[in-house]
């Protein structure tokens, strides 16, 4: 009898762990199922030397070799001396990371524009990050140009712009930043503000190097969260960290709440979508967090895409074993959820139809 | 490894892996479960081998449901586990080719036909390279030429059509094995044979671990069918279920657990960031028993990866428990050549002198390994302090031990609370030493480090 046991007990372990695998309630399986960068990784922590050599090991079996998520800002950027960081450099064909990535003359991964909006046409500004930029895929492969020609191939009757003001590694106050910055000028009727699960903290984790910089002190986005917080000018990041960190919420609304201001103030609807990321599935509770914000910030149209990857294997939709950042097939899945969902909203129709 | 080769000599106490197995004569008649002439180690069993599979299958479906290690480790567990009822009802002058046939899938199955077709190539022509018919000296400036040349490759210093991505698999099985492998054939008293070699370089669980344990050409090769197959696999499997908890364990410290090293600001969080990133290490012990535990599911009975290294009491004991494969390359291909070279000298300075060499390769060729495997050497500081403070406390526990009289080994731990207590004394010292000096390595320069020393105590 023992024998038998000691010959079947790891038998019996191993089910016992499959069967715990199965329980996806917890915190603690979630984490056991994590194959991704913890979240200190993702901010780019220095690790070890098997990490880094494990980690290049993992990354010769991807289909297409792409590195992960790490944002490589000095090849397709140029370097700005404000609170944006850098932006992508204009006019730039070139290949990155195995992805084709071309930038127009107003400084967008996207197709050209006139600066100016042509008569009857629908124009939609996307405000996003990386994944808005499409990260990893090839140009016209992310979901802004995927839904660009869905909707102009729709019943619309007006043609359909979307111009794409992401920047690959922008935290939300950024990317506002960015786009006010040169999205106006170009009469927009609808801004999509792309947000993504990481978009709590971001902000602040950007704002602890930039104050040490003496930069975003003055910014309306992030003024009266600096305030709050008693961050005063002449900390290092580690004491900016420590008086950002409670208030990263705080820090979000402000910069949402700016946003939707800012374009009530000019007449044009605001909308947010939430984007999941792939392989790190959102907290539920983080999740209904988020989506109450944007909804009390006063977004006229919240999408939440955050379940589109639910149920795909996440090494079917990754540019990369350990990247979050969706291919080809996930970028069209998001497309096509967020044709669907704006196509149910009345601010789209409304658009549509010309009676806003 | 031709039929009937091996039968095990029991006990083997004190023996060298390699020399724990010597041949005997196949069976000449039929046998039930055997084809004629096989040994007996072969001899089939259905019920025990479908307990085999089916806890095979099981550890497939944890490696899915948790998605461990990947897309490749996902096709290579899901392949042994098609390919092991085939090699298993061959005929065992055919289960070697078959393992090399699963090995050649796997590797056009993860990397594509393309990569697999060039990988095979440069390898075969490595090998080839190996057994040419001139002299061992000859042999080796020949392949070194050839290494640099495909260093050159490597580092884009010379422009070749071969794909980037062909460097690090064909780094991973060659780069140490090779070493081995000349060493083999320089001391070998028979010819070794070309399927032999082949199967050495092209591991199928290489295919989805490019940093592979340094498996001994000799340990290999007389492991192979040396005992009982189920017993070998049994073992394999219970092998591959500690490296799945241990991978399990890796992801809860890395999730749940490891602090950013700029986070440390007291003496517990200081305490929770040394512990925690040296336990990092559990993936690197995972992944070795998994490929190790896989090559027991096709007769290759090998001594294990790891054993016990957190619980080592001394630097000396940690040496020997941690990376067991590297330890005895380096015993093997260093230590013992410098020893037996120096022995005139007595026995102290020969010690210190090879244990100082050992730790000098030791750290070139980590150097020499991340080339290979990252396409950057990774010399820094604090790998360099990394490596020669360990070496230093190797170096003087060797000599201690050298000096101190050999007892009879204990059969089992004394339980009286003194030596318990004396024990997890050491253990404790041992693993705060070594996590210490573990959180320098992976320390990203010295200041850091030291910054990090300072936010925590003062």
């Amino acid at each position: 009898m023992n024998r038998f046991a000691a010959q079947h007990a790891p038998m019996g372990l191993t089910a016992v762990l499959l069967a715990l695998g199965f329980t996806t309630t917890t915190r603690l399986v979630a984490s056991l199922r994590d194959d991704g960068a913890n979240r200190a990784d993702t901010e780019r922590m220095e690790r070890g030397y098997y990490e880094r050599l494990l980690d290049s090991g993992r990354r010769l079996d991807a289909p297409v070799p792409v590195a992960p998520a790490a944002f490589d800002a000095g090849r397709l950027c140029d370097v700005v001396a404000d609170l944006r960081e850098y932006v992508l450099k204009p006019n730039l064909r070139t290949t990155h990371r195995g992805a084709s990535w071309t930038t127009n003359s107003l400084g967008m991964r996207d197709r050209e524009y006139a600066t100016t909006k042509p008569a009857n046409t629908i124009r939609i500004a996307l405000v996003g990050d990386s994944i808005g930029s499409g990260w990893g895929v090839d140009d016209g492969l992310g979901f802004e140009p995927l839904l660009e020609q869905a909707l102009g191939s729709s019943r619309t009757a007006k043609p359909v712009e979307i111009l794409n003001f992401s920047v690959p590694g922008h935290a939300p106050g950024q990317r506002w930043e960015h786009f006010r910055r040169n999205g106006w000028s170009t009469g927009p009727d609808l801004v999509i503000f792309e947000a993504t699960p990481a978009d709590p903290g971001w902000d602040e984790r950007r704002l602890r190097g930039l104050l040490a910089r003496n930069l975003g002190w003055n910014s309306p986005l992030y003024r009266e969260a600096i305030a709050a917080s008693g961050a005063t000018p002449g900390g290092d990041f580690d004491a900016y960290k420590a008086a950002l960190k409670p208030h990263r919420w705080a820090i979000l609304e402000n910069v949402y709440r700016a946003a939707v201001g800012d374009c009530r103030d000019r007449g044009v609807i605001p909308a947010w979508v939430l984007i999941p990321r792939v392989g790190k599935p959102i907290e539920p509770e983080e999740r209904r967090k988020l989506v109450a914000l944007a909804q009390s910030a006063g977004f006229a149209v919240v999408i939440d895409l955050s379940d589109a990857f639910d149920g795909i294997e996440p090494s079917a939709l990754a540019i990369a074993p350990d990247d979050f950042h969706p291919n080809a097939r996930g970028h069209a899945l998001l497309a096509k959820r967020l044709e669907s969902a704006l196509a149910s909203r009345p601010q789209w129709r409304a658009i549509v139809e010309g009676t806003r | 490894m031709r039929p009937g080769l091996t039968r095990e000599l029991a006990p083997p106490p004190r023996r060298a892996p390699h020399r724990r197995f010597l041949p005997t004569p196949a069976l000449p008649r039929d046998e039930p479960g055997l084809y004629p002439g096989e040994p007996m180690t072969c001899r089939r069993n259905l019920a025990a081998f479908l307990l085999v599979l089916a806890h095979l299958a099981l550890l497939l479906a944890v490696a899915k449901v948790y998605r461990l290690e990947g897309r490749a480790f996902q096709i290579m567990m899901t392949l042994a586990t098609v390919a092991l009822p085939i090699h298993y009802l061959l005929p065992f002058r055919l289960k070697l080719p078959g393992f090399l046939l699963a090995s050649m899938v796997g590797l056009s199955l993860v990397f594509g036909t393309v990569t697999a077709a060039i990988v095979v190539t440069l390898g075969v022509g490595l090998i080839l390279l190996s057994r040419l018919p001139i002299s061992w000296n000859a042999r080796v400036v020949a392949m070194a030429a050839v290494v640099a040349a495909m260093a050159a490759a490597r580092a884009g210093l010379a422009r070749t059509p071969v794909p980037d991505v062909v460097w690090p698999i064909l780094g991973s099985m060659f780069m140490f094995r090779m070493i081995l492998y000349l060493y083999e054939l320089k001391h070998a008293e028979t010819s070794e044979s070309f399927t032999d070699a082949l199967a050495y370089f092209f591991l199928v669980p290489n295919v989805c671990f490019v940093h592979f344990p340094v498996v001994d050409y000799r340990t290999f090769r007389r492991g192979y069918f040396a005992r009982d197959i189920h017993e070998t696999q049994r073992d394999g499997l219970r092998m591959m279920l500690r490296g799945t908890l241990h991978l399990l364990l890796y992801r809860l410290v890395y999730h749940e657990l490891l602090i950013p090293m700029d986070q440390v600001r007291s003496v517990p969080s200081l305490l929770g960031f040394l512990s925690c990133n040296y336990l990092l290490y559990l993936r690197v012990s995972g992944q070795f028993h998994m490929a190790c535990g896989l090559l027991h599911l096709f007769g290759f009975s090998l001594p294990e990866t790891h054993r016990h290294y957190l619980l080592a009491t001394g630097f000396t004991d940690y040496w020997r428990r941690i990376n067991i494969y590297w330890k005895d390359f380096m015993v093997r291909v260093v230590f013992n050549p410098v020893v037996f070279r120096l022995k005139r000298c007595g026995q102290g300075p020969a010690l210190a002198v090879a244990t100082t060499v050992v730790f000098l390769v030791t750290w070139a060729l980590h150097a020499y390994q991340s080339f290979w495997l990252r396409g950057t050497w990774g010399v820094s500081l604090p790998d360099a302090l990394f490596w020669a403070i360990l070496g230093v406390l190797v170096l003087v526990n060797v000599q201690l031990d050298a000096r101190t009289p050999r007892r009879a080994k204990p059969r089992a731990i004394d339980l009286s609370a003194r030596p318990l207590a004396i024990r997890a004394a050491k253990t404790v010292a041992t693993f705060a030493t070594i996590a210490l000096l573990w959180s320098l390595w992976s320390s990203p320069s010295l200041s850091a480090w030291f910054s990090m020393l300072r936010r925590a105590t003062g």
